[in-house]
């Protein structure tokens, strides 16, 4: 096989384009790529498609800052000229935040990127303090169990929150809260960190949204 | 003329989003959309069912095209917002918004809604009630927007007519640069004074205008000479999720069933070179991996071969496919089955129509079952290993034996296609038989014809279920209720509206989707306007009587189609004066004509 070449591109999923599920936002990727001339690696199987893959996927409603997806070309260019590529055929929609190199053997993202960041707005009824303290005696209970279909899902928070929420000094423009903490993704579902903070919120309060800020490999961390 | 606020009603459209099903649908921002700033004259281009119906529509895609590019003039596109994102809307009295401005419907100038068939009638009510617009043009004035349909149901406009200030009759292009300017014109104008200089341009219909005898169809002769455009990128997985160049328009085999073979009329090819530079361009403005080259009979182009090597050269080993929507049986071989969708083989679709040569002949198919069995032979030995044949059930003159001829045709070509791959792939042939009820058409041969009962559809329906199928074939039929009101609909009087309106207060809305229809809100309608669906449905028209419709003429000669309704009961086929001599069907006279590329002679 010729030599490969694995670009790893980081984009932002905000705005109006919160509203995509993660199918829609991968094929919006691939459709991306082509427009932007990047000579992409095509497999070879009987359904011959573009050599590509996506970060860990972000529920319908969630921002993301930067996101993650690979694809493998067939020639190097250089990432300056790639984002160039990719940034003008992402028009003023996508974001395309930086582009690199990687190792066209690594491991595949949804398996190494499993730390999750997140910022959530949150137009709380109570004071700062007051949902800090509610949110830490959450976490000091140890364990979450959320209704899930028809059953209950249960989660180890020792393991599945890599870093406990914490109130931010400063609020928003609109007076919101800001909230930030870091989920760890895993295979047999993820917990969502609205779930986890609305543990925590009293009746008159509400998140107004959430926001995946980065992705990170826990080897990073 | 409306004067169009900069209201965005994004605040109000965003805090749903959480609350309904692809909320994709409504978010705009696609690739390749239009936002003009500061336009003088702003219409907005309505598909009547849902974002992922509407969005790859054509039509619409044309005029939202043609009408941006009108200085000062902008279009915008919007579709009916889903069951959950409606009643919301209801809730918080939000009205239908347009897609790149999100703005209300009823501050437009225009609202053009496409009309591609008869089930979408109470999504039509719904669009209009939903943009907070009086349903009936009598009770609309100056202060509302111009509402004008198109597409292919408006050659009985009748049923619709109440609802409709005008109709568009034909082919579009241009002809809507042409009302707007009027509409610009007389900006000041009373209604009616309106109305009437409208009427004025040929292919538009306004039913108001007592005075108006006959609408000829308008045809765009243009068509050879222009380049499709580039299409928008959708994100959410629309039906036609390609890019779709249109490669010709008309058909002339002249299946006697065909409303569109009959009212796209004359042949008119774009040359080999145009398509192939659209498809170029458009594949690398929109990233889409797969191109469609659509029209009524693709593969009749006269250098269909020449583009599809092409096309399949430039896009070898990119993971870009080259599909045609349905192939003709007698112009599919084995150079075809190399051809089409390059090296992705996912399926392929052919039309007998009808299981019996004697039927065949009926319609004025012109194809064999050595058609079929050749074209089978050719894509499964091609790699194909899966097929869906179409056929239609209730045809005029059709027997118990024509229905069953339908299963032994397919049991028949099953086993040849097992027959042309390798033993250890014979597990993986598979063949869908989808059969549709033949709903009669106005603008067609058979539109004096009635539908059968619908209890006899029923039954023939089970005869071609009990007929013995083998294992590999699937057999799929449309839901004869739905093919019963479609018929009523399509060859109904102005009476037909008031069934319109009372289905849709019955809650009939997405006719068209199964999980929506439902039969019994159209039978308490018909109970309500005393109408009767079985007599709309199965009435045959004389000969000699005037027919709600006879109003808008197509082209085609009403003496061409009564010659051919009776050549149908004779079984006596004709040709396709595409490939043979003229017809004198009516169409074409002076600038209209038959335009392709090469010689269609086979």
């Amino acid at each position: 096989m010729s030599e490969q070449f694995r670009l790893r591109i980081v984009y932002a999923k905000q705005d109006r384009l919160r509203w995509l599920s993660h199918l829609e936002v991968m094929r919006a990727m691939e459709r991306l790529v082509r427009r932007s001339g990047l000579p992409y690696v095509v497999t070879q199987g009987f359904n011959r498609h573009m050599r590509f893959a996506i970060g860990p996927a972000l529920p319908v409603g969630t921002a993301g800052l930067n996101e993650l997806f690979d694809v493998w070309l067939t020639q190097y260019v250089a990432p300056s000229d790639a984002q160039t590529a990719l940034s003008q055929a992402a028009d003023d929609i996508i974001a395309i935040r930086k582009v690199q190199y990687v190792n066209p053997d690594a491991k595949g993202l949804q398996a190494t990127h499993t730390i999750n960041r997140y910022l959530l707005l949150v137009d709380s009824a109570v004071g700062a303090l007051e949902l800090q303290s509610a949110m830490d005696a959450v976490i000091a209970t140890g364990h979450l169990e959320l209704p899930h279909k028809k059953s209950t899902r249960s989660f180890d928070l020792s393991q599945t929150v890599a870093e406990s929420p914490v109130v931010l000094p400063t609020v928003d423009a609109d007076g919101y809260l800001l909230v930030s903490c870091a989920i760890v993704s895993s295979d047999t579902g993820s917990l969502r960190p609205e779930q986890l903070l609305a543990c925590a919120l009293d009746e008159g309060s509400r998140i107004v949204s959430v926001t995946r800020t980065a992705l990170e490999s826990p080897d990073t961390v | 003329m409306t004067a169009k606020s900069n209201r965005s009603l994004w605040p109000d459209i965003e805090p749903l989003l959480s609350q309904v099903a692809k909320p994709s649908r409504y978010i705009d921002h696609e690739f390749n959309r239009v936002v003009k700033e500061n336009a003088k004259y702003h219409a907005v281009f309505v598909y009547p069912d849902s974002y992922e119906i509407g969005q790859s529509n054509q039509a619409v895609a044309l005029l939202y095209e043609i009408v941006n590019q009108i200085e000062d003039v902008a279009a915008e596109r919007a579709y009916l917002p889903w069951l959950d994102m409606a009643e919301l809307m209801r809730d918080r009295q939000i009205p239908l918004f347009s897609l790149e401005t999100m703005s209300p419907l009823a501050d437009f100038d225009l609202i053009g809604i496409t009309i591609s068939h008869e089930m979408a009638a109470t999504n039509i009510i719904e669009v209009i009630d939903l943009a907070g617009l009086p349903h009936r043009s009598a009770d609309r004035d100056s202060s509302h927007p111009l509402l004008i349909a198109g597409g292919p149901v408006c050659f009985n406009p009748e049923p619709f007519a109440p609802f409709f200030d005008m109709f568009v009759i034909g082919e579009a292009e241009d002809l809507i640069g042409e009302l707007i300017e009027l509409h610009r014109n007389m900006n000041n104008a009373d209604r009616t004074e309106l109305l009437e200089a409208m009427a004025a341009i040929d292919g538009v219909y306004v039913p108001a205008h007592q005075t108006q005898a006959t609408v000829n169809r308008r045809v765009f002769m243009g068509f050879s000479s222009t380049l499709p455009s580039t299409c928008l990128v959708p994100y959410n997985e629309v039906a036609h999720d390609r890019l779709t160049i249109e490669v010709l328009r008309g058909c002339t085999r002249g299946c006697r069933f065909c409303q569109a073979g009959m009212t796209y009329r004359p042949v008119r090819e774009r040359s080999a070179d145009a398509i192939v530079q659209a498809t170029t361009s458009g594949i690398a403005a929109t990233g889409f991996d797969e191109v469609s080259l659509t029209s009524l009979s693709t593969t009749d182009h006269s250098r269909i071969e020449s583009i599809l090597r092409r096309l399949n050269d430039r896009y070898r080993n990119t993971g870009v496919s080259i599909s045609i929507p349905s192939q003709r049986l007698d112009a599919f071989g084995v150079e075809m089955a190399y051809l089409v969708a390059g090296e992705r083989k996912t399926g392929l679709t052919f039309a007998p129509e009808a299981g019996s040569q004697r039927l065949r002949d009926v319609i004025n198919k012109n194809v064999t079952e050595q058609h079929l069995f050749g074209a089978i032979e050719a894509a499964y030995k091609a790699g194909w290993r899966r097929s869906k044949l179409y056929f239609m059930i209730g045809l005029p003159t059709e027997t118990d034996e024509d229905v069953l001829a339908i299963a032994d045709l397919a049991n028949r070509a099953y086993a040849l296609a097992k027959d042309c791959v390798p033993d250890k792939q014979r597990s993986q042939v598979r063949m869908s038989l989808s059969v549709a009820v033949f709903v009669p058409k106005p603008a067609t041969p058979f539109q004096w014809s009635g539908q059968l009962p619908l209890a006899e559809v029923k039954r023939r329906i089970e005869l071609l279920r009990q007929a013995g199928m083998a294992k590999g074939i699937d057999l799929s039929w449309h839901d004869p209720e739905v093919s019963q009101i479609e018929a009523a609909l399509s060859r109904a009087g102005r009476e037909a509206a008031d069934l319109i309106e009372a289905a849709w207060r019955e809650g009939a809305v997405f006719a068209s989707w199964s999980e929506c229809f439902d039969y019994q809100q159209w039978q308490r309608a018909a109970a309500t306007t005393e109408l009767d669906l079985a007599q709309l449905s199965e009435r045959s028209y004389p000969h000699d009587q005037a027919l709600p419709w006879q109003h808008i003429q197509s082209g085609v000669s009403v003496e061409f189609l009564l010659k051919e309704w009776q050549k149908a009961e004779l079984g006596l086929t004709t040709a396709d004066c595409s490939f043979d001599q003229c017809l004198n069907c009516g169409v074409c006279a002076g600038d209209v004509r038959i335009e392709t590329e090469g010689s269609r002679h086979e």
